[in-house]
């Protein structure tokens, strides 16, 4: 009886330790040797996801790494929660995470925590994305000029969005037109989904939003968009005929949205030159520049890993100056 | 009826070995998931995803659409058996469920409760996903922040219903749930609010470790007092034959799970609402009928509603997913990332564009309503072995079920300690005869509601009159609350003047 | 050891006043930080629904108070306590040997000692944890739990 107690305990002590996981062999290169945790901060179907799941895509079906990636949607607490777990992974699980970092979540973050840049290994940076305003069917608005002079009637408008950056688009944008909150009201959404449903229910008059998360309802005549907030229109065939707020007299809203991979602080060299390889074999991929940057209407824009640390670090650095946050 | 002859398209496309195949592996695997404490259809349908990208899409999204729908019957397994809910839509089928396995002694015949109504659920939600087809996802979003407000105060009059004996103590508690939910990230302002410094409070108090506390384990140590009872449980009846239900059963579980059924789908449809507050819904709205039996006492019922609910609110939420690509759901919207990555694009044009896959998903979830049903109904004499283990034995095995189910859900063991927390609190507030059913209802539905009035009042100026009356469906909801609110007022004038006797009533 | 012992503690009053202690602390914190409605967009502030919830809070609890105020303790068993006491211990093993040693640990001292169960009963409920652990959780749903201060210390971090 004892013998057999000892062999049972032997075996499970041996799962044990094989269930703590494997890590990479010795000090030369890395590849991964478990499931990658890919942490997306906002709701599947935004704009982030679509950027995560891309990425994943491409770095499947073309072979840039045979690792089984799992997107893991932790919107808690804003997306901090998520930020705070990935930033705090250490162990063999380190290596094996990544998370789709973007300027709408440096700028929570640094705002309401004290969570920042440095808790976290920056592995590279994709692309430059910008925003437009659209209106729906049920929309009183159907264009921007039709939105310039109600506002000038002062009638009030009300505009939909997501968390982020639109927020903070948002507030460049009513500085610029110079009308207050109260005239030109924003509510905030989970997702860019979320505030679509509204504006397709006819709830809000406006959707501020990323062309990705909106072309599909361009495509099928559900909503149209009325300005780009950028210097220039967009350049694809979806919003080529779309203005840009420069046309109506108005500055670009020039909020820098750009969208990037960063990985826990405790991600080993070896690992984060290995992800930063993979994403740049990915940005020069067919799919990635016409499937997914022009197709967005996005600026594609790669940094590797040390040109991705110093300009995401600079814009972290003028972001806590303008809020005041800069010791 | 053009829909149906598109639904029978759908049919000719799943009726092929691959795809019954894909129906089958993720009917099973939406069973086993389901049933694992702490994962829920979420997870399963994420870990799961990446197996389907050899697939073809339609395969592809059959597997997931069976798992997601088959999850829905597994959760009520371990509600029933170990009154700890496998994922959150089932916390009502634990309220009733448990008390039937237990203390009346008929565990098989609530676990085909369960199965039976959930079937019922998904084919009503089903039919009307088919019959309504897109226009159902239209209907939904005619539900605006003002609707949803008003529709959220409605549901919230329901905890009125579920507080029992003592309505001081059972708002009591609905209120410090609410206010347990509302720590964390204020989605309106992103700003954090009640977290006393504390990251983890940061995030939020998540439901599911909540909702294991409160009621697993809290149940672990009240099962205590009875560890040493010798006879547990029941000893006989534990095969098939012994679970049937009765023609009187059928009798009493079909109007609340076709109610429910009707009415799960509709919440199914709405933006943000889901399954867990459709079964809620559901089970307030039972408690405005006749049951049987008190609920919360084991009545059939309470499962019916709970399970039907839930089941149809799954089938509800296809809608806004296939006709509009917004997901009702955490789990409809990795579904909707599934659809991206297959090179399909979700959205308004998928219908159109893609009948095939449409109309082969509706057709696959009827077919894993069926499946599930007929798989699950199989393993009742297996699960019914596990109520004969000694309580003994099962409390310390529970509670290593109660840990990985809150480690699992929320990856941290600020989660567990949550748990812990809620279950000892749990313990307390029951013995004192508080029922924490109303504070979970209560956690659930405040953070909805709370939102959409913010968002309301932004989208009106803070004009209270135009959220209760801008359309006609919030003028009816209005109307709805109105009557639901002065009922008991005007009855208790009524009664007292004389003018009307109460009849005996249960619960 | 034998967990009999009955103490009464007047929870019906306690908890009342607990109810009212954190109605108080959301109604100040709220008022505070927040205020309660923003007259320059004529808008709910975050504080709004909070501080109505914990004035309800408040009321309910008062009422709650006066109720009971008369009754008497409510007995409890420290039998009843040995499931978080055992749970806490569980947990502290947790993050120092790791979950899996822990988890044996837990289950045998459980069972065979404090139950006074058989080996064999033991070692099935230990064995079926496991399956739940490893197997199930870490392998097929890739939830990685915590290996403890000991297993950090073997992995080398």
């Amino acid at each position: 009886m004892k013998r057999r107690i000892a062999i049972v305990i032997m075996l499970v002590a041996a799962l044990a330790v094989y269930a703590g996981g494997s890590s990479e062999g010795g000090d030369g290169a890395f590849t991964p040797s478990r499931d990658v945790t890919w942490t997306c901060t906002s709701n599947p179907g935004g704009g982030s996801d679509i950027f995560t799941q891309e990425i994943k895509d491409i770095i499947m079906t073309h072979g840039i790494s045979d690792a089984n990636i799992v997107i893991d949607y932790v919107t808690d607490g804003g997306g901090e929660v998520g930020r705070l777990n990935v930033s705090r992974t250490t162990g063999p699980r380190a290596n094996h995470t990544l998370l789709t970092f973007n300027s709408g979540d440096l700028m929570p973050m640094c705002l309401n925590t004290d969570n920042r840049l440095e808790n976290f290994t920056p592995i590279a940076l994709m692309a430059v994305d910008n925003h437009l305003i659209l209106t729906g069917d049920l929309s009183k608005y159907k264009t921007f000029q039709d939105v310039l002079d109600a506002l000038a009637a002062g009638e009030r408008i009300v505009i939909a969005g997501s968390k982020g950056d639109d927020i903070e688009t948002y507030n460049e944008l009513i500085a610029e037109l110079g009308v207050t909150a109260n005239q030109f009201a924003y509510t905030t959404n989970d997702s860019t989904s979320t505030a679509i449903t509204a504006l397709l229910g006819g709830h809000v008059d406006l959707v501020l939003g990323k062309p990705a998360a909106c072309e599909q309802y361009i495509l099928a005549g559900r909503m149209t968009p009325i300005v780009a907030l950028a210097e220039e229109r967009f350049d694809t065939d979806l919003l080529k005929d779309t203005p840009s707020i420069t046309e109506f007299g108005y500055e670009a809203v020039d909020v820098p949205n750009w969208r990037g991979v960063v990985a826990p602080k405790a991600m080993s060299d070896a690992a984060a030159d290995f992800w930063s390889e993979v994403l740049r074999q990915v940005s020069e991929t067919e799919d990635w520049l016409v499937g997914y940057v022009e197709r967005n209407g996005l600026v594609p824009q790669y940094l590797d890993r040390e040109a991705t640390v110093q300009y995401m670090a600079d814009f972290q650095a003028d972001y806590l100056q303008k809020i005041g946050k800069d010791k | 009826m053009e829909n149906f002859a598109m639904l029978f398209h759908g049919f000719s496309v799943v009726f092929s070995l691959q795809n019954l195949g894909a129906c089958l592996l993720g009917s099973i695997l939406g069973l086993i998931v389901g049933a694992m404490p702490g994962i829920g259809s979420l997870a399963g349908v994420a870990l799961l995803l990446p197996l389907t990208y050899k697939f073809d899409p339609t395969t592809a999204i059959i597997m997931l659409g069976a798992l997601y729908y088959s999850n829905m019957y597994g959760g009520a397994f371990s509600a029933i058996l170990l009154n700890i809910p496998g994922d959150s839509p089932a916390v009502l089928t634990a309220v009733d469920g448990y008390p039937m396995a237990t203390v009346k002694k008929r565990p098989g015949q609530a676990l085909m409760t369960a199965n039976a109504s959930s079937c019922i659920g998904g084919i009503i939600g089903m039919l009307i996903l088919v019959i309504l087809g897109p226009a159902l996802a239209e209907l939904g979003l005619k539900f605006g922040p003002a609707e949803m407000t008003v529709l959220l105060l409605v549901a919230m009059t329901s905890i009125g219903w579920l507080v029992g004996g003592n309505p001081v103590q059972g708002l009591l508690l609905s209120f410090i749930g609410i206010l347990v939910a509302s720590i964390g990230m204020d989605v309106q302002t992103g700003r954090p609010r009640f977290d006393f410094g504390n990251i983890y409070l940061l995030g939020g108090v998540e439901f599911i470790p909540f909702v294991i506390g409160t009621v697993g384990f809290a149940q672990l140590m009240q099962l205590m007092d009875e560890k040493d009872d010798v006879v547990h449980a029941v000893t006989d009846k534990l095969t098939i034959r012994g679970s049937m239900l009765t023609a009187h059963d059928w009798k009493r579980l079909t109007p609340p799970s076709i109610r429910a059924g009707v009415m799960g789908t509709f919440v199914g449809v709405l933006p943000g609402a889901g399954a867990t507050a459709a079964s809620f819904l559901a089970y307030a709205m039972q408690k405005a009928f006749k049951s049987e039996e008190p609920l919360g006492t084991g009545a059939i019922e309470g499962i019916a509603a709970s399970e039907s609910a839930n089941n149809a609110a799954a089938a509800g939420s296809f809608a806004p997913l296939l006709a509009l690509g917004i997901p009702g759901s955490g789990t409809g919207a990795v579904l909707l990332g599934g659809l991206m990555m297959w090179g399909l694009n979700p959205g308004p044009l998928l219908f159109q564009n893609e009948p095939d896959f449409a109309w082969g998903l509706i057709a696959s979830l009827f077919i894993s309503n069926i499946v599930a049903l007929a798989i699950s109904l199989g393993i009742i004499p297996v699960l019914l072995k596990i109520l004969k283990v000694p309580v003994r034995v099962m409390i310390p095995v529970i509670m290593i079920v109660c840990f990985l189910g809150a480690y699992a859900s929320t990856y941290s063991m600020f989660g567990v300690i949550v748990m812990l927390i809620s279950g000892v609190c749990g313990y307390i507030f029951e013995k004192n005869d508080y029922s924490t059913a109303p504070m979970l209802l209560a956690f659930v539905l405040a953070p909805l509601l709370e939102d959409n009035m913010r968002k309301a009042f932004i989208a009106t100026a803070g004009d209270i009159s135009e959220v209760f009356f801008s359309s006609g469906i919030s003028i009816v909801l209005t109307t709805v609350l109105i009557v639901i609110c002065a009922f008991p007022v005007v009855r208790t004038i009524l009664i007292k003047t004389g003018k009307y006797t109460p009849k005996k009533k249960s619960a | 050891m034998n967990g009999k012992k009955v103490v009464k503690i007047p929870t019906l009053q306690i908890i009342p006043v607990i109810g009212f202690i954190i109605g108080l602390v959301f109604f100040m914190v709220g008022m505070g930080d927040f205020g309660f409605w923003n007259h320059d967009t004529n808008t709910p502030t975050e504080g709004f629904f909070p501080i109505i919830i914990a004035t309800g809070l408040m009321i309910f609890s008062v009422m709650a108070f006066l109720q009971n105020i008369r009754k008497g303790g409510v007995e409890y068993r420290l039998l009843n306590w040995y499931v978080p006491l055992g749970f806490v211990g569980l947990l502290a093993g947790i993050m120092v040997i790791g979950t899996v040693p822990a988890v044996i640990v837990f289950e045998i001292l459980w069972c065979r000692f404090y139950e006074k169960l058989s080996w064999k009963v033991t070692i099935i409920a230990t064995i079926f944890c496991l399956i739940m652990v490893v197997p199930i959780f870490t392998w097929w749903l890739t939830v990685d739990f915590p290996i403890g201060i000991i297993g950090n210390l073997i992995m080398g971090y």
